[in-house]
């Protein structure tokens, strides 16, 4: 579909421009944020809704940057998203290569297209990166429920809240715990009107 | 080669080895070296040297050193047999037997069996031994039987409970430990000395510390890097002449080193890794192991 290798291209010519920063200090640095959550709340349910949360104030801010780059790669508002597969095109293509450099596939969509998937085969957060197997002290299976790139989550999220579609997105399978590629579930669940709320509405 | 010549190997017999212990041994023949029966259908062959000078010795003083005789007979059956050499000294002879085996190859064996990876201060943080994965030539230690907790035979009981213990903590036969803790002690005191690298070397050649010490058929080898030491133990049967295949050997070693710490510090970018703590990395037990296969599977 033209939509779709439009994206591609569009993704790959806005990666060249952008600045690149080395993977592993990238890597290092994010693996150092997770391991000082994990020492503040040891709990690491908590510690997935706190990278939430961090990637949601990241996410807002790129996707404003996309939206202003977009133009440059042809891809202005004269090709708006008409419905959620090319919201989910541009969000693996163009996003996730521009600020990643990384090839995101989408696909799963479900029957009445209110959700997909998108799947990352390699991903560099996770470089290194071994999860801990399992401590006697703090009751098993401990590190096992941690979300480590729980950010890409909270990331779409903020991202697509200021276009106005609410979602929730969860990572259904991951590397660290032994699939064979990254899979995050994205779910639309209301799109949100225009405007700027009740309070300011005019008389 | 020439100064064996000189002295007189006074006596060389050939008899199955069950009977090495009887009084009544067979009487000596004189054999010429030329005349060594390498290629042999028995399983075991050996050889008697006795260094009690003989009439017949034109320098009764210069009897042949059994260290000689024993690099005579490794450089002579070395390139086509595995050997077993045991020796016993008594007063007047010495005792070498020699096994050769039937499945010849190439005759170049080298086995790593075990690697110790010590932090800088000396806390161990990786022991690990690789028997079940090299064929050894001398399993001198096979010889105690089973149990390895007894590794010295004088039957001390206490010694039960600790080495359970520290063969619990650490995946390393106790007899391995023992070797690889000696050679580490060896590598703080060459380090100490501080002049053991050349003056100018970089990159690898820096970090390459070379043979430690022997230990029955082990040689210890020391790498040492910022962080870590490497010592392994490494079984070969490389005849001391041979010094291309040992120089050979020797950067096989070193490389090998080389890729084991490029996984050390590959596992220490795991954010949840200690620093100086056990490698407990399941990647690099993986790594290093296949490493190991490859180097002894040759």
């Amino acid at each position: 579909m033209s939509s779709k290798s439009q994206a591609a291209q569009a993704g790959q010519a806005l990666w060249a421009k952008m600045p690149k920063a080395n993977a592993e200090l990238f890597a290092l640095t994010y693996g150092s944020l997770v391991t000082e959550l994990v020492r503040d709340y040891e709990d690491p349910i908590e510690v997935n809704a706190q990278l939430d949360r961090i990637g949601h104030s990241i996410g807002v801010r790129c996707v404003d940057e996309l939206l202003s780059k977009a133009d440059v790669a042809g891809m202005g508002l004269a090709t708006q998203c008409q419905n959620l597969r090319d919201t989910a095109e541009v969000l693996a293509k163009v996003g996730f290569k521009m600020f990643l450099g990384i090839q995101a596939e989408v696909g799963g969509f479900s029957q009445d297209q209110r959700s997909f998937s998108i799947y990352l085969q390699d991903n560099p957060l996770s470089t290194f990166v071994e999860l801990p197997p399992g401590d006697e002290t703090s009751g098993g299976d401990d590190l096992r429920k941690l979300k480590y790139s729980n950010m890409y989550c909270g990331v779409i999220r903020g991202a697509l809240e200021q276009v106005n579609l609410k979602v929730e997105c969860n990572i259904v399978r991951d590397t660290l715990k032994g699939d064979e590629l990254n899979e995050i579930r994205v779910e639309l669940k209301e799109v949100l009107a225009d405007g700027a709320g009740d309070d300011y509405k005019e008389e | 080669m020439k100064t064996l010549q000189v002295l007189s190997l006074v006596g060389l017999t050939t008899y199955p080895p069950s009977k090495v212990n009887g009084p009544t041994a067979p009487p000596c023949r004189n054999l010429p070296l030329r005349n060594l029966p390498l290629q042999t259908n028995d399983p075991s062959v050996c050889f008697v040297f006795s260094s009690a000078p003989s009439s017949a010795s034109p320098h009764p003083s210069a009897a042949p050193s059994p260290l000689l005789a024993i690099r005579l007979i490794r450089s002579l059956v070395a390139t086509r047999a595995r050997l077993y050499l045991e020796t016993r000294q008594t007063t007047s002879s010495f005792l070498c037997s020699v096994r050769t085996y039937r499945n010849l190859s190439e005759g170049v064996f080298m086995s790593l069996t075990a690697l110790a990876v010590v932090g800088r201060q000396g806390t161990p943080l990786y022991l690990r031994d690789y028997a079940n994965d090299c064929t050894l030539l001398f399993d001198l230690h096979n010889q105690l039987g089973e149990d390895d907790s007894d590794i010295f035979g004088d039957g001390l009981d206490a010694i039960e409970g600790i080495t359970a213990k520290q063969r619990d903590e650490w995946p390393c036969q106790m007899k391995y430990q023992f070797t690889l803790h000696s050679s580490c002690q060896r590598l703080d005191d060459v380090l100490r000395d501080n002049n053991w690298k050349a003056p100018g070397a970089v990159g690898t050649d820096a970090c390459w510390v070379g043979l430690l010490c022997l230990a029955d058929n082990l040689r210890a080898y020391g790498y040492v890097t910022t962080n870590a030491k490497y010592v392994t133990l490494v079984e070969d049967s490389i005849a001391p002449e041979n010094i291309q295949m040992q120089k050979k050997r020797d950067n096989e070693i070193c490389m090998l080193m080389a890729n084991i710490h490029r996984l050390y510090t590959e596992s220490l970018l795991n954010p949840f890794a200690q620093p100086h703590s056990k490698i407990t990395s399941k990647r690099f037990e993986s790594g290093v192991l296949s490493l190991v296969r490859g180097f002894n599977g040759r």
